[in-house]
């Protein structure tokens, strides 16, 4: 993660990675419901609570350190960073909230059934465009970690597997 | 039992958070299915949809509005590429925006003085 004050170990580097590019697949197929079908929509952002749990669980020793440090003396761009990420959890929770509240397949198959309203299904709307538009932001001030890792875990390891000379030391 | 206190923390701001989201939005009464403020108000939709007739089931779709796909608005095949290239065009643009005068002014300020 960028600006991040504690250094991670690789292997958490390459979870967090993997993780991270799952919940971006998953996210890309939730904001289209329509092709997915509504039964895969719901049961796959409910299951992907999972994925973001460990998300927050990787990046625990960051968010403590700077809940702490908040209002003394930080970098403007983790600030920023710091705020941006209290959003996408106000707002994916918001998602998730009123995704549930109109639920259609996963809630009636559990034998739940809410009176359906049109305004958690405008809010659902509202707010999963909303999290696209964090979501673009939170991907912008990640993207060296983004490169970086891509490189060190994707783009050498392939390069090193067609190249005949020796393979770059990833493990820096 | 560490992480199992972390996790237990994290639910807990999801539910407190999302419960906060649900006593705010239905005490406005804005979650009636005729988007009415007042409870009071008579209901504009005539109530359908479902087989035991619950008061305020969802409407029926409209012709083009199948969450399957088969009668969807366009045609499947091209409607989620539409919608891939949309949502990953926002995130890029996005992106770009922000990293690129970035690491403009990363390089401006790395580029030596030239002399008075
Ligand atoms: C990451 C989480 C989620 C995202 C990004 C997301 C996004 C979306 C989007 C973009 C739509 C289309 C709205 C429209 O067509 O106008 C939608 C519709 C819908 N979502 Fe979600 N959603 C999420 C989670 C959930 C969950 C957890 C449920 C239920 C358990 C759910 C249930 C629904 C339903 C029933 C609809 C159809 C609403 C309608 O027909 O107007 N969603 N969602």
């Amino acid at each position: 993660m960028a600006n991040e004050p504690t250094k991670t170990s690789t292997p958490q580097t390459k979870t967090k990675l993997v993780l991270d590019i799952l919940i971006f697949i998953v996210f890309l197929v939730a904001m289209d419901p329509h092709s997915s079908g509504i039964a895969i929509h719901e049961w796959l952002t409910l299951a992907s609570l999972a994925a973001l749990t460990l998300h927050l669980l990787l990046s625990w020793d960051w968010i403590v350190e700077i809940t702490q440090r908040f209002f003394k003396k930080i970098g403007t761009q983790t600030r920023i960073n710091y705020v941006l990420n209290w959003l996408l959890f106000i707002f994916g929770t918001l998602v998730m909230v009123s995704g549930i509240l109109i639920s259609e397949a996963a809630l009636p198959s559990l034998g739940i059934r809410l009176p359906q309203g049109f305004f958690w299904r405008r809010l659902h709307d509202m707010s999963a465009n909303l999290v696209l538009l964090l979501l673009g932001l939170h991907t912008a001030l990640h993207w060296s970690w983004i490169v970086k890792t891509f490189d060190r875990y994707i783009f050498q390891p392939i390069a090193a597997k067609f190249s005949t000379s020796k393979p770059k030391d990833v493990s820096a | 039992m560490k992480t199992f206190g972390r996790i237990l923390i994290i639910l807990t701001a999801f539910t407190v958070l999302g419960g906060l989201m649900m006593w705010v939005g239905n005490a406005n009464g804005v979650n009636s299915p005729s988007f009415a403020r007042n409870s009071g108000e008579a209901e504009f939709r005539p109530l359908q949809g479902d087989e035991d007739g619950q008061e305020g089931s969802r409407p029926p779709r409209e012709v083009g509005e199948d969450h399957e796909g088969r009668e969807g608005r366009g045609s499947f095949g091209g409607r989620w590429v539409f919608s891939l290239i949309k949502n990953v065009g926002v995130i890029s643009v996005l992106v770009v925006a922000i990293v690129l005068p970035k690491s403009i002014i990363k390089k401006k300020r790395k580029a030596p003085v030239s002399p008075a």
